[in-house]
């Protein structure tokens, strides 16, 4: 399971780094990246970023 | 007053919901003579408040849990004036929970008339102390299960 942040939708709020910064990190740009997989023990903080990014730029697949 | 009945998770029997009653202040009028928009969504805080206390989980009770549950969104459709001293039924409902959001509704009538005030939403997620989105089926699941079978998305 992998997830994605839409460059062109993020704002770079960081929301999803400061929840999951197992998942989440905010690049050299301020935009957050996501790096590696999405492991079982994560995935739920990963959902609840997905979720709730204010601009719908994560997805998880 | 009309209530709907709804089986909650580790209930006896089912709870029945009643809608909550507002009676227009005059201190929330304005200087055109009828409430000043602002104040419907004080009354959406009132309803909700009062929904999670007949559902047995108030909103007093989740805080000491140190969980809060911030607003995300608003809107509110205004059909028709309400005046000084109207009351006014609210009829909330919880129509989706998801464990990390919520979003309820709300129909505003004249006690009188039955006449249609407004419709309203509002989304909600929950925070814990430091400010971090949790999600609550993680966290909180007993809470989570009690919102679960509340929404209306999920009995349907």
């Amino acid at each position: 399971m992998r997830a994605e942040v839409d460059q062109e939708l993020c704002v770079g709020c960081g929301l999803c780094a400061n929840t999951a910064p197992d998942v989440f990190v905010m690049d050299e740009l301020g935009k957050a990246r996501a790096h590696g997989e999405v492991t079982p023990d994560v995935e739920d903080y990963a959902r609840t970023c997905e979720e709730l990014c204010p601009f719908n730029a994560i997805r998880i697949e | 007053m009309a209530g709907r009945e709804i089986d909650l998770y580790r209930s006896q029997k089912p709870v029945t919901i009643k809608t909550y009653e507002h009676t227009a202040k005059y201190y929330e009028t304005d200087q055109m003579g009828i409430i000043h928009h602002s104040n419907y969504i004080r009354w959406m805080e009132e309803a909700r408040m009062d929904l999670m206390d007949q559902m047995g989980f108030t909103y007093k009770e989740m805080e000491e849990l140190e969980v809060i549950s911030p607003v995300l969104s608003v809107t509110c459709e205004y059909k028709s004036m309400v005046h000084f001293d109207d009351t006014v039924v609210i009829e909330t409902k919880m129509t989706s929970y998801n464990g990390i959001k919520m979003t309820l509704e709300y129909r505003m009538t004249d006690k009188r008339t039955g006449e249609l005030r407004t419709l309203a939403k509002s989304e909600h997620c929950f925070l814990n102390r430091s400010g971090k989105p949790i999600s609550l089926k993680r966290i909180y699941p007993e809470i989570d299960t009690k919102f679960f079978t509340f929404s209306e998305e999920n009995r349907s």
